[in-house]
């Protein structure tokens, strides 16, 4: 018998994940994936409710689709921005970009 | 039958989310992350959002998780001593509170709901039925949210490509 809780445990535990990997790893794809990892589980938690509390209207399905569009621009613009920085410093560790520390 | 795939799919996935946080090589991690949102897919369909299902894998396993390995491809691996910074314990300790306060929260909330088995679904009985409704809310109730979102996605295609150019 799988319940609303078994998908909001699920996705806390994803989110979890997510959030101790972009604040420990030093690669920057990798702290990317964290992130992405981080989207999914809220991603898993809104269809939940939707499917759960609100069964007869689908907001959170497109709620989950407008987040699919801004994980996708996210993606595109950050591993560009990736590219640049490991032509330039030919590195992608968060510890090397340190122009802007104090 | 619905518990058995939930559990199946949940190792996977938290599995895959693991091997993505804690494997030093960033290949291996982009493999765990494909598999990890695989099993989101599967999580989707036993939540009868067949739609969902299908635009996790087009647009998550076929293209983020291939952009990200593409990148990999690109970068190449760089090796180093420590792929960890010297905050871990740290990061560690934020999460941990964060599961459980939340997890103690969502356990103490009387939730009331359908259960998963009570077929008391009018509007989305069958999958073809969920994208129908799924397109009408979208066109009526979200036209403008929808049109931003393909505004944004041009810009974003244009910024991206004028970002990596070659200078």
């Amino acid at each position: 018998m799988v319940t609303l809780e078994h998908y909001l445990i699920l996705s806390l535990a994803l989110f979890s994940i997510g959030l101790v990997g972009s604040l420990y790893r030093k690669n920057v794809v990798i702290i990317l994936m964290s992130i992405e990892i981080m989207l999914n589980g809220i991603n898993l938690s809104l269809v939940a409710f939707s499917r759960y509390l609100i069964p007869n209207e689908l907001v959170g399905h497109i709620f989950v689709l407008f987040i699919f569009t801004i994980a996708a621009v996210e993606v595109a613009i950050a591993l560009a921005i990736l590219m640049v920085i490991f032509y330039k410093k030919n590195s992608i560790n968060s510890s090397d970009l340190n122009l802007l520390k104090w | 039958m619905v518990s058995l795939v939930f559990a199946g799919a949940s190792a996977v996935i938290l599995t895959g989310a693991m091997l993505v946080i804690t494997v030093p090589s960033i290949f291996v991690a982009a493999l765990g992350l494909v598999a990890s949102l695989s099993g989101i897919a599967v999580i989707y369909i036993l939540l009868d959002a067949d739609f969902l299902a299908a635009a996790q894998f087009m647009i998550y396993v076929g293209g983020i998780a291939v952009l990200i390995l593409f990148a990999v491809m690109l970068t190449g691996q760089i090796n180093r001593a420590s792929t960890i910074n010297r905050l871990m314990p740290l990061a560690i300790l934020i999460s941990v509170i964060t599961f459980f306060g939340i997890a103690y929260g969502i356990t103490r909330e009387g939730w009331r709901y359908l259960e998963a088995e009570d077929v008391l679904l009018p509007m989305v009985g069958s999958s073809s039925r969920e994208g129908r409704y799924l397109a009408d809310i979208l066109f009526n109730d979200f036209l403008l949210p929808f049109e931003l979102a393909g505004i944004l996605l041009l810009v974003a295609t244009i910024a991206a490509l004028v970002i990596a150019r070659e200078k």
